[in-house]
């Protein structure tokens, strides 16, 4: 276990940022594109120019080169070795340090099993699933037991189902190891769900440290422009749902029943779940007629709607824009996934 | 088929005399002729040495120095507009001064084809390397990997697809070197052998020659094409 501390980190993106992650904790990195997520894990790992220290257990590793600091990295598009197998993937880090070849069999063999991969050993990576390569590339980075791992949004491009249990088999690996872990991305779900603690940036400056509590106030005034509304608990139904009223609007929404339920809540809802109709849907739970207040041409196309007083976000790509041939003042029909909507206890 | 019919037809109807343009059969009849008396041989085996030294010699360096200016951006700076320069002059051109500076000798032919090859497999090799997704050698550093292992392990063999369509058309063009070579300045080998068929007009043995030619430069080319297809599809690029 190692502890990372960043002391006043500036390059090209990042400006002065500090930071502290404990021995065995698994830090989210949360920030927008271009915040300069991935220059910091480049730091960490000695792969890019900076200015200040980089401390792993208290000691500068700022003159050492990336292969002598002990890094296990799995970078955003995974970069699996495409002309070696599977099995040479993962034993590369220990064959390139002159591990003796039994060792590198039995510490490959051992990792591949944990994550279930040993029957993927004669493959080639083109011939993986999403979800294979993922887990070839964190078996690869764990296999030289490394002091510390670095995960570059590397659920990108995965469907929902795979980034869960994968996301699942994150945590579980990282207690195992009990290896400290960086794990970088900008999907504010996958940073509540497995992040002992948050780190936001934006901008290339730290903006918070702290549980996904403590940070939400930062995330959604500075860099998601997140829909976080206030309101009660009115009723509690069977399938672990709940609803709550914000303003004279009723949601539905995924809740563990307490015994001594809050009476009031937060509710946050991502504003690229949400999707918006001109036609009604068929499915009405969550689902509300609204009129499109403001629409702005950026990438995604932002849309703030009003639902009986309570304005939303709505993040939309630019196709389903077109599609949709919205204008401001238009009707809308607006439909919230209860999946993703989040609700605390009260602020 | 039909190529060889047409050929036969006309050398057959003595539309042309037949000492001018020899059908078919007589062609081959020459060549067997010709390989069991062993002298084609002798000439073919002496450019063959010279294509292969020159060949292996000019691609290896090619080979090392594409790899180099793709790691160094230094070595890059420096040598790339040299080679750019070499890359423009036809090598033939400078037979002249190679005959000057080297003499009519053996070391010659495998030098005008040593260059020939040698700067477009720089070229080739330099571009596969640049290809590579940097983040494969970032990965292999943090891996563990020096600057000699990434090079080793991950810059050469992903750049091997463009080395081997270099090396592809340069077996050709080394052999096509050679022959002129041979034939322009030197008194042996299959070049020279046909230059003394056409000084006979001995139209048969001249085109015996060029079917030699053509095969050799063929069958260098379907070997780089076998091992370059062999190693693409067991990486998964092509389908099986």
């Amino acid at each position: 276990m190692t502890m990372i501390e960043l002391r006043n980190i500036s390059n090209f993106i990042l400006k002065n940022a500090n930071l502290k992650i404990n021995s065995g904790e698994l830090m989210v990195l949360l920030g927008p594109n271009g915040a300069g997520k991935t220059t910091l894990l480049n730091v960490i790992a000695g792969l890019v120019k900076y200015e200040g220290n980089v401390l792993f257990d208290d000691k500068p590793v700022d003159h050492l080169p990336p292969h002598l600091r002990g890094i296990g990295y799995v970078p955003q598009g995974l970069a699996l070795f495409p002309h070696m197998k599977v099995y040479d993937n993962v034993a590369y880090g220990l064959r390139v340090r002159g591990i003796p070849k039994n060792e590198v069999k039995k510490k490959v063999r051992e990792v591949m099993e944990l994550l279930g991969i040993w029957n993927l050993r004669e493959k080639y990576p083109m011939r993986l699933s999403g979800g294979e390569q993922q887990k070839v590339a964190i078996a690869r980075a764990l296999a030289i037991n490394p002091r510390i791992l670095l995960l570059d949004e590397p659920f990108n491009n995965l469907q929902l189902s795979t980034r869960k249990n994968l996301r699942l088999e994150v945590r579980r690996l990282q207690k195992m190891f009990n290896v400290t872990t960086l794990f970088v991305t900008h999907d504010i779900i996958e940073a509540e769900e497995l992040g002992d603690r948050i780190a936001v940036l934006n901008n290339g400056r730290i903006l918070n440290v702290g549980t996904y509590t403590e940070v939400i106030p930062t995330i959604s005034s500075t860099i998601y422009r997140l829909n976080v509304l206030y309101g009660k608990i009115i009723g509690i139904l069977d399938s672990g749902l709940a609803i709550v009223e914000c303003e004279n609007t009723k949601f539905i929404v995924p809740y563990d029943a307490e015994d001594n339920p809050p009476s009031e809540v937060t509710i946050t809802i991502p504003p690229d779940k949400i999707s918006l109709s001109k036609i009604k849907p068929k499915v009405v739970t969550n689902t509300f007629k609204g009129i499109a207040k403001e629409v702005k041409n950026t990438s995604p196309v932002e849309v703030l709607v009003s639902i009986n007083g309570i304005e939303l976000i709505v993040h939309i790509d630019y196709d389903s824009f077109h599609h949709l041939n919205l204008k401001e003042n238009n009707e809308v029909y607006v439909k919230i996934p209860i999946r993703y909507i989040r609700i605390r206890g009260a602020k | 088929m039909v190529f060889i019919l047409v050929w036969e037809f006309i050398g057959r109807v003595n539309f042309i005399p037949s000492y001018l343009f020899p059908p078919f059969s007589q062609v081959m009849g020459t060549l067997t002729y010709l390989i069991l008396k062993g002298e084609i041989v002798e000439a073919y085996l002496i450019t063959l040495r010279r294509v292969i030294l020159g060949f292996t010699l000019g691609s290896l360096l090619g080979i090392v120095c594409g790899i180099l200016l793709s790691y160094s951006k230094t070595l890059r700076e420096s040598l790339y507009p040299f080679f750019s320069f070499l890359a423009v002059i036809p090598v033939i051109a400078l037979l002249p001064l190679l005959m000057i500076w080297i003499g009519l000798n053996e070391l010659l032919p495998i030098v005008t084809v040593f260059l020939c090859s040698s700067i477009p497999v720089i070229f080739n090799t330099l571009s596969g390397a640049r290809s590579i997704n940097p983040e494969l050698v970032r990965i292999a550093k943090t891996l563990g990997a020096n600057d000699v292992k990434v090079i080793y392990t991950i810059i050469l063999p992903l750049s091997l697809p463009s080395i081997l369509s270099a090396l592809k058309i340069e077996a050709a063009m080394a052999w096509k070197t050679c022959f002129v070579t041979e034939m322009l300045v030197l008194s042996s080998g299959l070049g020279y052998y046909m230059l003394l068929a056409e000084s006979t007009l001995r139209v048969d043995i001249l085109l015996a020659s060029l079917i030699i030619l053509s095969i050799s430069c063929y069958l260098f080319y379907l070997l780089f094409e076998r091992i370059e297809v062999i190693m693409l599809s067991r990486w998964g690029y092509t389908s099986k």
